[in-house]
């Protein structure tokens, strides 16, 4: 049934992790847990599970594309080498997350 | 209209799949004097004599004037009835574009059940055309009918439906590849509330998104592109969401365009666009000899309406499930499901029992077995959505059946199975927690002793399992297709009207069927309804569905024709099975498959279909009891007492999908367990002793509550792993890493003379600023530490040798439209590798080059073999990636990179070595000295790697010996270390306590290869431990023969155990699967496979497929330790019997030494 009310209020945000691969490329990594489908959701989350947690939050779905410019831009000086902290990602992303 | 003034009309007609489409033209005019099309309502025949009708009645000329030319899916059954000649459809398109659009470069036409795409290309010398032609094939992915479908189910009418757009809307994932999983997805998306716009909008994106990755076979769409077919051109949001797709592939591939035009103006749909093919069809007509499709009139065509049709359809349908009533009769004699009576007790008896419970997503079974494994009682319900509380009440409904016979039960064993195993055997205290696949082989084999192949076909997926020596050797399972289970036959049979347990009965008194053809089920959908409006019966369709189901199952499903490889036991298991024209159908077509063979095949139904996981469940309960196990179950007090508080809140919703269920937290209580996952992270904080239960979560994922119990979980799961090492993946790390070889470089002339001298002076401080890219692919993974070594050697700097990205699925896709041919996966890969070198790595720090030789040979420590060589297919990959990416225009010249694919051949130094300076020479500016020593590092590295690994490896085998442990050999090839070619399967055995070999890790240290295979030079089967001829001849393929003697090596040591991995496609694995098999089997060791790897990751196969594996690893230990055990003991009463014969002996010889 789908969520009505306040629940359909809580429920319009988009869980997210920004994460580290463990293992092979080590690289930095975002996952929209909430915007996984049948077909990549396994592979995502083993992928995510077997990574360090950098940060995790909820989005707000009404801003997410902006959201996601902002982890993408982040992810890119991740990986780039620049030190970043999670702090620092939480301030960038400021009044997008829910 | 001066119709008569014409000396001849040429008539094209389109028979669609959902449409007919006609056309009159005056050729001298060259002018369309008359069109329609409509809707035919699967009545071909009558709008096309409709249409006839009219055009005779707007002409009145005579038949002999009008020349007819059909084309269309159904255009060659009607074509001949008036007279016309068929045109292919491909040909018919082309033709009208041709004439119509010389312009075009290609032509997507999405028809009904089609989905076509033709790309002109255009020869630079000759000038001429030729076409790409590319259809889509039983699947409905990416076709009109899968609009059709969801706007069924959206009820859209047709005029809205049209005027949907796509631009600016919002996008939901949606999956284009399959209709019933886009069906899936639209309907959560609709609970959600996504409105009909954004749904349709998200479905004409993956439609269009499956046709470009797919349809397109790795080629462009040139410009113009021109938009034919029904969808295409009525419904506004298809063409803007093509108008959106394609100039982004076109950005990407740098693809030229017109200058100072809107790409979006290149993709249009023509004037007149749905009338395409007939056009074309009258224009292929236009050159053929006169006396061809000359119309004949409409009088056969109203034959056949009124009488042919019947006349064929009787012909064309099947005859019904059984050939006649004596046929049926004896099926049903055959097949009769016998009674199960209850067991009678006597009153006051105290009987001693084992249950089963299988505990499904749908229903819940439970059974009561004496010790001699006989089915005493049994109980089923469906599922209440609470397992503890289902299980309950099954418990307590056996209880009561015995207590209403007066009689007592003491539970001596209880097993569990099915999803809710795990939680059920910690709750109620059960012996074991067995996977659904081994309890439904314990059941089969039960009753069955011979069992070769299981069946199993349930509501919601179909399990087939294959067996050899009483183990499950291979299975199957529908995880990726809706076709062929049992639940598309119950909601036909609902949608006639009838209930489920009627079908056989309404099936069987069929004379007659349609004849379906297998496949997807959205087509079967839609052929339903065609049948019907043909004057097909509810039962004729329903006998049809039950004919065509084991062709889904064998054929579409789990694509095993030759049944008769399998063996010649058939068990059918599942609840399906009670419906007995299924199975009369599958007994059919078993039957049919060993046609000509001499062997007889058996088809059995279980007699305890519908419950045969519980039985097994049961009948281990009972195996464990028989060792000594003697149980922990709570007892049926205990069953009813379970304590459970639920939660439902905000807390408890799932975020791992859109879906974000709202699911059921149960805490139960576990009396007198000493689990505490207080400290468990959760919202809803745990007690000790309380175990939760998850329910109410649409997939399996939404069992774990968040992602930082899945960690907690993964952390637990890597401690396992750090104890049992996976050589398969510390290879795939290592290989890449530098090897920090000495530098063999020689200094700069310190006066350059020659111009020799100077070019490499010139040259030299390059090296230490070359960037060199190499996909991380293939046989790179055997022999990388050479390249590296040797460039690094020579003053490339480690940093600046890099490797694409691991193979990942967004990596393959991102680069993977770029492929023309299909071969296996491993090799698919090059392409996206040099992709991501190209796109992403040089995108950010140019390269200069990208190096991906063409390795002809590799390196073996094998002897007496016929050639060390590579699969020709993987050695010419490296070019198979050239031709992709400079068959529209060299990418790499454009983008700046020089590639390399040195044909090399590394088994043999001096040669490589030559191969090297040819290539390398003039761009590091080589001495012939320096590039010998690096050679020479190269294969001293290449030495160290193996060196080192098999060390390592040896260290664990060691450990394995000491403590009775087993570990896993990987029969696999090199590159199939690729995380994302093997899909890690091997992590899965890690967490479950089984360290992972690679056949290179394999320790060849004299001590071990003699032990093992001592024997065998010394019965003169082989001439020295790593020699394969008594088992392989044809030993020219290096890794197919590495393959062959790993598989001697784990067939001879005790505490190894081999799993096959092979790739779909694998040609030089082929031959080799039986000796291979062979050669595990008869030494009495387990073999495991997975076979037909390919770029899908069956995650859902592999958990199922790694426990069942599990089961029987652990059945082997166990055995192994009792036999260990018992030649220790024998050995023990040996020694001692020994001593004291020798004590005896001693005293007899004193006794007579003193007489």
């Amino acid at each position: 049934m789908a969520p009505v009310g306040e629940a359909a209020k809580v429920a319009a945000k988009i869980m997210f992790e920004v994460y580290r691969e463990g293992g092979y490329d080590r690289r930095y990594r975002v996952v929209y847990f909430t915007e996984l489908n049948d077909h990549n959701r396994d592979t995502e989350l083993n992928r995510c599970i077997a990574g360090t947690s950098f940060y995790s939050s909820f989005l707000k779905e009404e801003t997410r594309k902006e959201a996601r410019i902002v982890i993408n831009k982040v992810l890119e000086r991740l990986n780039d080498g620049e030190d970043i902290s999670p702090a620092q990602l939480e301030a960038e992303l400021g009044s997008l997350l829910a | 209209m001066g119709v008569l003034d014409h000396e001849r009309l040429y008539i094209g007609l389109d028979v669609g799949s959902t449409t007919v489409k006609a056309v009159v033209v005056d050729p001298v005019a060259d002018k369309v004097l008359w069109q329609d099309y409509q809707r035919h309502d699967t009545k071909q025949p009558e709008k096309c004599l409709e249409f006839l009708t009219r055009i005779e009645t707007d002409f009145p000329l005579p038949h002999d004037r009008f020349r007819v030319f059909i084309t269309g899916s159904g255009g060659s059954g009607i074509g001949p009835r008036i007279g016309a000649k068929f045109v292919q459809e491909v040909n018919a398109v082309s033709m009208a574009v041709e004439k119509l659009y010389p312009e075009a470069g290609s032509v997507v036409e999405l028809g009904g059940q089609d989905a076509k795409i033709i790309i002109f290309k255009e020869d630079p010398e000759t000038g001429k055309k030729t076409k790409i032609p590319s259809m889509n094939d039983k699947c409905a992915g990416g076709t009109g009918a899968v609009i059709d479908k969801i706007n069924a189910k959206l009820k859209i009418p047709a005029d809205q439906l049209c005027d949907m757009g796509y631009d600016d809307i919002k996008l939901h994932p949606v999956a284009g590849k399959c209709g019933v999983f886009a069906e899936t997805d639209i309907n959560s998306l609709q609970k959600m509330g996504v409105p009909p716009d954004q749904l349709m909008a998200s479905l004409f994106d993956a439609i269009i998104g499956q046709n470009l990755s797919v349809l397109t076979r790795g080629n462009t769409l040139r410009p113009h592109v021109l938009l034919l077919g029904g969808p295409n051109t009525y419904i506004r949001g298809m063409v803007e969401a093509w108008k959106h797709a394609i100039p982004l592939v076109w950005k990407e591939r740098k693809t030229p365009l017109p200058e100072g035009v809107d790409p979006k103006d290149l993709i249009k749909v023509p004037e007149s666009a749905q009338y395409f093919a007939a056009l074309g069809a009258v224009e292929f007509g236009l050159a053929e000899e006169d006396g061809v499709g000359v119309y004949r009139g409409t009088q056969n065509l109203r034959r056949y309406i009124d009488v042919g049709r019947i006349e064929e359809k009787a012909a064309a349908g099947g005859k019904g499930l059984a050939d006649d009533p004596a046929d049926l009769e004896a099926f049903r004699e055959r097949y009769r499901m016998p009674r199960f009576d209850e067991a009678v007790f006597q009153p006051g008896e105290e009987i001693e029992v084992f249950i089963g419970l299988d505990g499904g997503s749908t229903s819940t079974k439970a059974v009561l077995l004496d010790k001699n494994r006989n089915v005493l009682i049994k109980s089923y319900q469906l599922s209440k959505g609470n397992p503890i509380v289902d299980t309950q009440e099954v418990l307590t409904e056996l209880e009561d059946k015995v207590h209403a016979q007066g009689a007592t039960m003491k539970v001596m064993g209880i097993g569990t199975t099915g999803y809710a195993k795990d939680i059920l055997k910690d709750t109620l205290g059960a012996d074991v927690a067995l996977v659904e696949t081994v309890a439904h082989t314990e059941s089969a084999l039960a009753f069955y002793p011979d069992t070769d192949v299981i069946c199993d076909v349930g509501g919601q997926d179909i399990k087939l399992i294959i067996l050899k020596n009483r183990q499950v050797k291979d299975f199957k399972l529908n995880t990726q297709c809706s076709a062929g289970n049992g639940y598309f036959l119950q909601s036909t049979a609902e949608g006639f009207g009838f209930d489920v347990k009627q079908y056989a009965d309404i099936a069987f008194s069929a004379t007659t069927m349609p004849i379906f053809g297998y496949g997807c089920a959205v087509f079967m959908q839609s052929d339903i309804v065609d049948f019907q409006r043909q004057g097909w019966q509810p039962q004729e369709i329903m006998a049809g569905l039950a004919a065509v189901l084991p062709k889904n199952i064998w054929l579409y499903v789990s694509q095993i024709p030759n049944l008769a490889s399998l063996g010649s036991n058939f068990v059918l298991q599942g609840g399906t099975q009670h419906n007995l024209a299924a199975v009369k159908a599958q007994v059919d077509f078993i039957e049919s498959r060993f046609a000509g063979k001499d062997v007889d095949v058996k088809v059995t139904v279980h007699k305890h279909c519908g419950e045969s996981g519980a039985i097994g469940a049961a009948i281990e309960a009972v195996r464990l009891w028989e060792n000594g196990r003697r149980t922990e179950f709570i007892g049926m007090e205990g069953v009813k007492d379970i304590s459970f508080i639920t939660h439902r809140n905000e807390d408890t919703r799932c975020y791992f999908c859109k879906n974000k269920c709202l699911r059921t937290f149960i805490d139960v209580t576990v009396e007198g367990s000493s689990i505490d996952e207080s400290e468990r992270p959760s919202k809803i904080p745990l007690k000790p002793g309380v175990r939760r239960l998850i329910v109410g979560n649409s997939c399996e994922r939404g069992l774990v509550e968040d992602v930082d119990s899945m960690r907690v979980i993964k952390k637990g799961m890597d401690t396992a792993k750090e104890s049992y090492p996976n050589f398969m993946q510390i290879a795939a790390e290592a290989v890449w890493r530098s090897t920090n070889p000495p530098n063999v470089a020689e200094p700069p002339a310190k006066r350059a003379i020659t111009t020799a001298q100077k070019t490499r002076n010139a040259l030299l401080p390059n090296r230490e600023k070359l960037r060199i890219g190499i996909p991380r692919v293939l046989n790179q993974y055997s022999v990388n530490p050479l390249f590296s070594a040797y460039f690094e050697s020579l003053g490339v700097l480690p940093q600046n040798l890099v490797y694409s990205g691991f193979t990942t699925e967004e990596r393959y896709k991102a680069g993977a439209k770029r492929g023309a041919i299909d071969p296996c996966f491993p090799s698919k890969v090059g392409i996206p590798h040099v992709h991501d070198l190209l796109y992403r790595v040089h995108a950010k720090n140019p390269l200069d080059i990208i190096f991906f030789p063409m390795i002809d040979a590799i390196p073996s420590t094998l002897k007496k073999t016929q050639g060390c060589r590579a699969c020709p297919t993987v050695t010419a990959t490296p070019e198979a990636v050239k031709a992709a990416f400079t068959k529209e225009s060299n990418l790499f010249d454009e983008m700046g990179v020089r590639y390399i694919n040195t044909f090399v051949n590394v088994d043999e130094p001096r040669l490589l070595e030559k191969q090297m300076w040819d290539e390398f020479q003039g761009i590091l500016g080589l001495t012939r000295d320096e590039h010998r020593r690096a050679v020479d590092v190269g294969f001293e590295a290449l030495d160290t790697f193996y060196r080192d690994l098999r060390g390592a490896a040896r260290e664990t085998l060691e450990e394995l010996e000491r403590e009775d442990r087993l570990g896993v050999v990987v029969l696999a090839r090199p590159y199939h270390n690729d995380p994302g070619i093997c899909h890690e399967i091997l992590d899965e055995f890690q967490k479950i306590g089984y360290p992972a070999f690679t056949q290179d890790s394999l320790p060849i240290d004299d001590d071990i290869v003699w032990r093992l295979f001592g024997e065998d030079v010394e019965a003169g089967r082989i001439t020295e431990p790593m020699d394969i001829q008594d088992v392989w001849k044809n030993s020219y393929s290096e890794n197919t023969s590495r393959k062959v003697w790993a598989a001697k090596y784990t067939a001879r040591h005790p505490n190894l155990v081999a799993l096959e991995l092979s790739s779909f496609k694998c040609g030089h694995d082929a031959p080799i699967y039986a000796t291979v098999e062979e050669i595990v089997q008869d030494s009495g060791t387990p073999y495991f496979c997975f076979k037909d790897i390919d770029e899908n990751k069956p995650t859902g196969s592999i958990k199922i497929r790694v426990e069942t594996i599990g089961y029987f690893l652990q059945r082997y230990r166990e055995d192994m330790v009792r036999d260990r055990k018992k030649a220790q003991d024998l050995e023990t009463r040996m020694a001692e019997f020994e001593r004291k014969l020798r004590e005896e002996m001693e005293r007899e010889v004193s006794v007579g030494a003193g007489r």
